[in-house]
């Protein structure tokens, strides 16, 4: 009997890191930028603060759940003058939403890769997103890479319509340990 | 003198703002008006809710139809609320009149007391909770100011300057949008002359008409100041706030026409001083603005 329960326990044990486990996120292993385009150029930016959890049982990649919060206010770009605008109401209105979430909510096995469904929200309004991407599990780390495009004015942010492009690039990128 | 704006930018704003905004409230207030006269507290107020709306949709919606969370979303819907509580408390002070006839501050209490109570709400839903909690003295400053303002335009839209009162509210809100202009954004920018755009409407044909305008006034009340108080909360820009605070107040300045000894005087002269008032508050403001900012004009294209 004793027996028995050592085996049991010995067994729990080793299983136990093939659960789920909270992988956590931040600015040193997750980074989330954007381009932005106009007719006559175009300008990067991203998000330099951003916290959550990642999870994701055993090498089952399909069972990826990922929360990311956002500090909109720790938003930059490639011009100063610029930085200042995004937070302002035309864009993301940081002081009266200083928080964007983004979550992923189930990830499918793809022709070429992962196809992960989320919800974004931003200005207080949640839309679903798609993201084609790139997954690995490889020894202890976790890595993600996601090139997508979102139609900014789905959320609200519709200042220079016709004059700014209405669909914005987004690069997802997370590499670190389980 | 900074430069002029683009020709193409400001026709392209002409079409989408002033033309919708102001010809809905012109064509609303006179269509109303064909009621009579006796219609046109009510007819100005369905003019200028009637324009800021028309004027919205055009330039695709600037201030949300729907809003979240207690700040500038809310200015529309604060500015239909304070124009239906400002029609009836003017129509209940009306049919109260009769049996307190020799009481005439019990009808001051009976207009003015809800206006405040309403004042005091939209401004706890157009000021940010953070805001509210790093100044308190946000809240009455705002409520009484605003009362303050629609006192001085309501004593003078009924005292047969209806169409001054509004060309005055028209005059602020699209100087205003200069200082917005100069804080960098686009949408406020936009608000502010939709609502300038609107306002013009009802002051040309009230000025046409020779009716007043009391019904339209509150649509500014509240909607001035909470503008100007999200213009310096929602942007990043260097404008100083005074140019905020010289807009958001500038109506305070046609205060000593609430003096019973020149309350009435309407003359050429009389009417020159009040626009010459205003606009010195405005000057500062676009002045001040630009001392510290460039117009999007003048930049490098970023």
């Amino acid at each position: 009997m004793i027996r028995a329960l050592f085996t049991v326990a010995v067994a729990s044990l080793i299983a136990f890191p093939a659960f789920a486990a909270d992988i956590k996120l931040a600015g040193d292993n997750t980074t989330i930028t954007f381009v932005g385009r106009k007719p006559d150029g175009k300008h990067t930016g991203g998000f330099k603060t951003v916290s959550g959890t990642a999870k994701v049982d055993g090498t089952d990649l399909t069972t990826l759940k990922i929360d990311v919060s956002i500090d909109v206010k720790s938003i930059f770009s490639d011009n100063d003058q610029l930085t200042g605008h995004l937070k302002g109401a035309d864009f993301f209105d940081v002081n009266n939403h200083p928080k964007a979430m983004f979550k992923v909510t189930k990830v499918e096995k793809a022709d070429k890769g992962y196809t992960l469904t989320g919800e974004l929200t931003m200005l207080g309004k949640t839309k679903p997103v798609v993201m084609p991407s790139t997954l690995s599990v490889a020894g202890d780390a976790l890595t993600l890479k996601s090139d997508f495009k979102i139609n900014r004015t789905d959320w609200g942010m519709t200042f220079g319509k016709g004059k700014i492009d209405e669909d914005v690039a987004l690069k997802v990128e997370i590499s670190t340990k389980k | 003198m900074p430069p002029l704006p683009p020709i193409k930018d400001v026709l392209e704003a002409l079409q989408a703002m002033m033309f919708p905004a102001a010809g809905a409230a012109a064509l609303v207030f006179a269509l109303v008006l064909i009621l009579g006269r006796w219609a046109s507290a009510i007819g100005s107020a369905v003019a200028i809710v009637t324009g800021i709306a028309v004027g919205n949709h055009y330039r695709e919606a600037p201030m949300p139809w729907v809003a979240d969370v207690p700040s500038w979303h809310q200015l529309p819907r604060a500015a239909l609320l304070l124009v239906v509580v400002g029609l009836l408390s003017r129509w209940f002070s009306l049919l109260a009149a009769r049996s307190v006839v020799d009481r005439p501050w019990l009808l001051h209490l009976v207009v003015w007391l809800p206006r405040l109570a309403a004042l005091v709400f939209v401004a706890f839903q157009i000021i940010p909770e953070t805001m509210r909690a790093d100044t308190q003295w946000v809240i009455p400053a705002f409520a009484l100011a605003s009362l303050l303002e629609w006192l001085i335009f309501d004593t003078l839209a009924r005292d047969g300057n209806g169409g001054q009162v509004a060309a005055y509210q028209s005059l602020i809100f699209l100087l205003g949008s200069g200082v917005m202009l100069y804080a960098h954004s686009g949408r406020f920018m936009d608000i502010s002359t939709i609502v300038g755009c609107a306002f013009f409407g009802v002051a040309v044909v009230s000025g046409a008409t020779k009716t007043e305008t009391s019904g339209s006034v509150p649509a500014g009340i509240g909607f001035l100041p909470g503008l100007m108080l999200s213009g310096r909360f929602s942007t990043d820009s260097q404008v100083p706030l005074l140019s905020f605070w010289l807009v958001a107040v500038a109506p305070l300045l046609l205060a000593p026409w609430l003096v019973p000894a020149i309350a009435h005087r309407n003359g050429w002269a009389v009417r020159i001083i009040r626009v010459v008032l205003i606009l010195c508050a405005l000057g500062a403001a676009l002045v001040l603005a630009g001392q510290k900012e460039t117009l999007p004009w003048e930049e490098q294209n970023w």
